[in-house]
């Protein structure tokens, strides 16, 4: 049994199914991504797993303790909430005590904690400002160190990320990282961008329309898309139907191609054929997005996106440039539906 | 750029000193007429005295109406807290179909004429099982709803801008209950609206005249009808009054005002 388990998990608001069939497991000590669309039902089920919201149907397993019955304090878990949710009125001290107060402990061992979370966050500086006059880091800062400091056995977090301009969004998802290597918590966290989900997750579930479509590493989930839903959610997968690698690679076959850009080799025309599937191409566009090369390239009317790292050696191709395209069978994956 | 955006002020200056004078000008007026010992003829009193105030001040008639309303306002403003208060945090967090229906029931004391409130309030108290004809009671019950919204505005829209829900979860998640967290949190947090919400309906209870005056009359004058039975008599008499309203009023407001300014210092 893992340390976290959910067995057959389901809400509806009446005709309305927000999640249903949700199995998931988390291992002690390991972050599990809920990736999906906005809308997915993934927001819900995190608050029917924190006892916010009652499920209609199925168990939750925490520490082999079922406690899907049990009020949410009783859970031993602790949430971070998409707009942080800190008590405006209340400094960040206060606000990181206030769960601890409500838990009875004594004036000393909340003093103790409070600081020990805050030197933890590098939040000391600001301990006595209130949560207007923070910035939207410090902010999310404030909530993971409001959630840290109770010890839960389980960490939720809301879209902790989303609500940050790009930069700060990196540092922080960087520091999460890090603050579960060296803490160990067990989390789960709902967001809707696959790249955060594939830095920060040891396990990635991905949801559409209430239900978990897979649920594996981020490796098996960015290589091994299960569905044409994670294919197109997931990574930026050139996705053929079998007409469409018919005419590209001349190649018959029963399902649809799913292939990275990274995964097509692109010589200049008459570079020297190797081996695997070949396909003569013309390049349409290129576009300079930094680390890597992506050019569009049709082979044979259909649209193909390349990806080449960006190194001082290689040579960028103008449009219209021939080209050639390889490709490693093994890069191929068939998508079932 | 400087001269260009001081040419532009000069004509908004005017006019805002315009219209600062014109408002300003009765409430001097009456002011200066307090203090003066006639103000027959001429454009200035022929003197100065503060013999209105000691008439006005020691006449017992006044001292009981002044009571009286000072009673009535501050049991409107305890009514407010205890069931208004209750009712819109209630609304706001738990019932969304009351919520709305309350935006919308909120102008109704204004689209009414008060003559018709008048009657429909007659009607209610004058028979079984609440005879309050004549009582204060009566006052203190028809103020709650016309006076609701004054509170209601301002409370509204501070409870507008508070993450309700997320705050309530993050209360529930450490088994923080309601109570709890509307004393802890969300009290003081739309401090201001109730304050502003407060004073305004100490102000309209403190100087209503129409259902004063037509619900209760003799039976229990308040400020307010004292003052229109002294319509006749000398005109420093009546601006006496007024100024007493003005410092009661402003009274009340600063008394407000500080409870704000502390909790800013707070912060």
């Amino acid at each position: 049994m893992s340390f976290v388990e959910l067995r057959g998990f389901a809400k509806s608001y009446g005709p309305t199914q927000v999640f249903a069939d949700v199995d998931l497991d988390v291992a002690q000590g390991s972050m599990c991504i809920l990736l999906g669309p906005s809308g997915c039902g993934k927001t819900t089920l995190l608050r029917a797993i924190a006892g916010l919201v009652r499920p209609d149907g199925g168990r939750l397993h925490i520490a082999g303790q079922d406690v899907t019955a049990l009020p949410p304090e009783a859970r031993g878990i602790a949430m971070t909430f998409q707009h942080y949710a800190l008590f405006p009125n209340m400094t960040v001290r206060q606000n990181l005590a206030f769960g601890l107060q409500q838990k009875r402990l004594s004036r000393g061992q909340i003093q103790d904690k409070v600081d020990g979370a805050l030197s933890m966050m590098e939040l000391g500086a600001r301990a006595d400002a209130r949560p207007d006059a923070l910035s939207g880091g410090q902010k999310q800062r404030v909530a993971l160190a409001r959630a840290l400091v109770l010890e839960p056995r389980l960490l939720l977090l809301d879209e902790p990320l989303s609500a940050l301009d790009a930069q700060i969004r990196k540092r922080l998802r960087d520091e999460l990282k890090r603050l579960q290597r060296d803490t160990g918590f067990t989390g789960i966290l709902v967001t809707h961008d696959q790249e955060e989900a594939l830095v920060l997750g040891d396990q990635v579930a991905v949801m559409s329309t209430g239900r978990i479509v897979q649920a594996a590493s981020a490796r098996e989930v960015y290589d091994r898309p299960a569905t044409r839903f994670v294919a197109g959610f997931i990574g930026d997968f050139n996705l053929l139907e079998p007409g469409a690698v018919a005419q590209v690679f001349g190649v018959r076959t029963a399902q649809a191609w799913a292939i990275h850009p990274e995964a097509i080799d692109l010589r200049e025309a008459d570079a020297a054929e190797g081996h695997g599937l070949v396909a003569a191409a013309v390049v349409a566009e290129l576009r300079i997005q930094g680390p890597v090369l992506r050019y569009l390239v049709l082979a044979n009317g259909i649209e193909l996106k390349v990806d080449v790292l960006n190194r001082a050696s290689v040579p960028t191709l103008p449009a219209g440039a021939a080209v050639s395209l390889r490709l490693d069978p093994g890069q191929v994956r068939e998508i079932a539906d | 750029m400087a001269d260009a955006a001081a040419a532009a002020a000069w004509p908004d200056r005017l006019l805002i000193g315009v219209v600062s004078a014109l408002l300003l000008l009765p409430v001097v007026a009456v002011g200066v007429s307090a203090v003066s010992t006639d103000w027959y003829s001429g454009l200035a009193p022929s003197g100065v005295t503060l013999h209105w105030f000691a008439v006005v001040l020691s006449e017992p008639e006044f001292q009981s109406a002044l009571g009286r309303s000072l009673l009535i306002a501050a049991g409107s403003v305890a009514l407010q807290l205890l069931i208004s208060v209750p009712a819109v945090l209630a609304a706001h967090c738990y019932l969304p179909w009351l919520d709305r229906w309350m935006e919308r029931l909120v102008v109704l004391p204004y689209a009414l004429p008060q003559v018709v409130l008048v009657v429909g309030l007659l009607q209610i108290y004058a028979a079984e099982p609440l005879v309050l004809i004549g009582t204060p009671w009566i006052l203190l019950l028809g103020y709650l709803p016309i006076a609701f919204p004054l509170l209601y505005l301002p409370l509204k829209n501070n409870l507008r801008a508070l993450p309700v829900q997320e705050l309530l979860d993050a209360g529930h998640l450490v088994g923080a209950s309601d109570l709890v967290i509307a004393r802890r949190v969300i009290l003081p947090c739309v401090k201001p609206g109730l304050l502003v919400g407060l004073s305004m309906v100490f102000a309209l209870a403190f100087a209503e005249f129409v259902f004063a005056n037509m619900l209760v009359g003799g039976g229990f004058r308040t400020l307010a009808v004292y003052l229109f039975g002294q319509r006749q008599k000398v005109g420093q008499v009546t601006a006496v009054i007024i100024v007493i309203y003005f410092a009661a009023m402003w009274l009340a407001t600063i008394v407000a005002l500080s409870v704000l300014r502390g909790r800013k210092a707070a912060a």
